[in-house]
C-alpha cells in the first residue's frame, strides 16, 4: 500500500507515528543515500554507518518536516550533516581517496546504444580516473558535484539542500568540473 | 587552442554547464545550441562536461548496484534492520521513562514519610571528632611531602603503641640523616 504513495505523503504518515510508512521511505532512499554517503566518506563501511545515522536522525526529526521543501532536499540535508558529523568525529582530512568497491566487477560496461567495446573500456578507465580526481577536490566543491552527479539533483534542489544561494551552487559545480578537467590533464575526455 | 565563434560572444562557461545538464529554459537552450554549432571552443567544452557526467553515471551505477555488506560491526544486520531496531526502542522509551519516573516518585515519597517519623536521627548528626591516635601534622622539612598522621588504635598491638609512636616520630619527625645515624641515637648512647 505504501509503495504507491509519494515521498511527501509517506512523510506525513510517518510524522503521525506510522513506522511502516517510514520504513517504506527508508527502502526507497537507502541506495541513493548510500551512494551520496559513499561519495563523501570514500568507503563502504563509513558510508553504511552514515546512512544508518541519517535515517535514525530522520526518524527523530520527522516531526519537524513540514512539507515546505521537497522530502528529497530534506533527507539529503540530513545525510550531508550526518556525513560531516561523522567525518569530524573521525578527524579525517577532507582529501580521502575512494577505495575500490568490494565485489564490484569492473568489466567493461556496454551501454545499450553503443556496442563498441573500445568505448566501454574507455568509459571505465575514465570513470576510474574521475573517481580518483574527485577525491582530491575541496570538500565543499566535492559535495556540490556529488549532489549534482550522484543524486541528479537540480541546482535549485542542491541550493535547498545545502541552504546556499543558487549562484553559489552553480559556481561550485562549475569549479568542480573545471578542476576535474585540469586534474585529468592529458587524458582525453572526448 | 580551439577556435571561438567567428562573431558571437561566447556564453559563460556556467551557462554551457547548465545547458549540458538540461537546466536552461528552452529558448536559452536553443540559443546555446546554435552557438555551439559554430564555436569549436564551446563545443569542445560542452563535450568535455558531458563526458565527465557520463563517467559519474558509471560510478553511480556501480555504487548503486553494490550489495550493501553485512558489516561484522553490526553482527550481520542490514542497515534498515538496525535502524528499525533503534526506532522501535525509541518508541518504547516514553513508556519506560514514565514507569521509572513514577517509581522514583513513590520511593522518594516513602523516604520523606519515613524521615518525618524520626527527626532525631537527622539532628544527631554531628561533625566527626578526631579519633584516638591521631597525631597532629608534624612539621616536615620544606619541600618534603607530609605523610598521613593517623595512627589507628589497635587493641592487640596497643602495648607497643608507645614504641610505634616513637618509631613514627623518628621516621617522620626526625628523618634519617645521610650518614644513617640519628642525633637521638647518639644522645641515647651517651646516656
Amino acid at each position: 500500500m505504501h509503495s504507491s504513495l509519494d515521498d511527501e505523503k509517506l512523510a506525513q504518515l510517518a510524522r503521525g507515528g506510522d513506522i511502516d510508512a517510514f520504513d517504506a521511505l527508508m527502502l526507497r532512499w537507502e541506495r541513493k543515500i548510500f551512494a551520496l554517503c559513499y561519495g563523501i566518506m570514500g568507503n563502504a563501511d563509513d558510508a553504511q554507518d552514515a546512512v544508518q545515522e541519517s535515517f535514525q536522525s530522520a526518524f527523530k526529526t520527522i516531526r519537524t518536516f513540514r512539507g515546505d521543501s521537497k522530502f528529497s532536499s530534506w533527507i539529503h540535508r540530513i545525510a550531508v550533516n550526518a556525513c560531516i558529523t561523522q567525518k569530524r568525529k573521525q578527524k579525517r582530512l577532507a582529501e580521502t581517496g575512494f577505495e575500490n568497491l568490494d565485489g564490484v566487477s569492473w568489466e567493461p560496461i556496454a551501454s545499450g546504444t553503443d556496442s563498441n567495446p573500445l568505448h566501454a573500456i574507455q568509459g571505465k578507465e575514465l570513470a576510474l580516473a574521475v573517481r580518483s580526481a574527485v577525491a582530491t577536490l575541496p570538500e565543499e566543491i566535492r559535495l556540490a558535484v556529488l549532489l549534482k552527479e550522484f543524486q541528479n539533483l537540480t541546482f535549485q534542489e542542491i541550493s535547498e539542500t545545502l541552504q546556499l544561494p543558487l549562484s553559489t551552487v552553480k559556481s561550485r559545480v562549475y569549479t568542480g568540473f573545471k578542476l576535474l578537467r585540469e586534474k585529468l590533464g592529458g587524458r582525453k575526455l572526448l | 587552442m580551439y577556435e571561438r565563434h567567428p562573431f558571437e560572444k561566447c556564453p559563460d562557461d556556467v551557462r554551457i554547464l547548465d545547458h549540458c545538464h538540461g537546466e536552461l529554459p528552452t529558448a536559452d537552450s536553443l540559443l546555446v545550441e546554435g552557438h555551439l554549432r559554430d564555436c569549436e571552443h564551446c563545443r569542445v567544452l560542452s563535450a568535455e562536461f558531458k563526458s565527465l557526467s557520463s563517467a559519474f553515471a558509471i560510478i553511480r551505477e556501480d555504487i548503486e548496484e553494490t550489495p550493501l555488506r553485512q558489516s561484522p560491526r553490526t553482527h550481520g544486520e542490514g542497515i534498515l534492520g538496525r535502524v528499525l531496531k533503534v526506532i522501535r526502542t525509541h518508541a518504547t522509551r516514553p513508556i519506560i521513562a514514565t514507569s521509572v519516573g513514577a517509581l522514583l516518585v513513590i520511593v522518594i515519597g516513602l523516604m520523606i514519610l519515613k524521615s518525618g517519623d524520626s527527626p532525631s536521627e537527622i539532628t544527631s548528626m554531628k561533625t566527626p571528632t578526631a579519633s584516638p591516635g591521631v597525631l597532629s601534622t608534624p612539621q616536615s622539612s620544606a619541600g618534603s611531602i607530609t605523610p598521613p598522621t593517623e595512627v589507628p588504635s589497635d587493641p592487640i598491638t596497643d602495648t607497643g603503641s608507645a614504641n610505634s609512636s616513637e618509631e613514627f616520630r623518628l621516621a617522620y619527625v626526625e628523618p634519617l640523616p645521610e650518614d644513617g645515624v640519628r642525633l637521638t641515637d647518639i644522645l641515647s648512647e651517651l646516656e
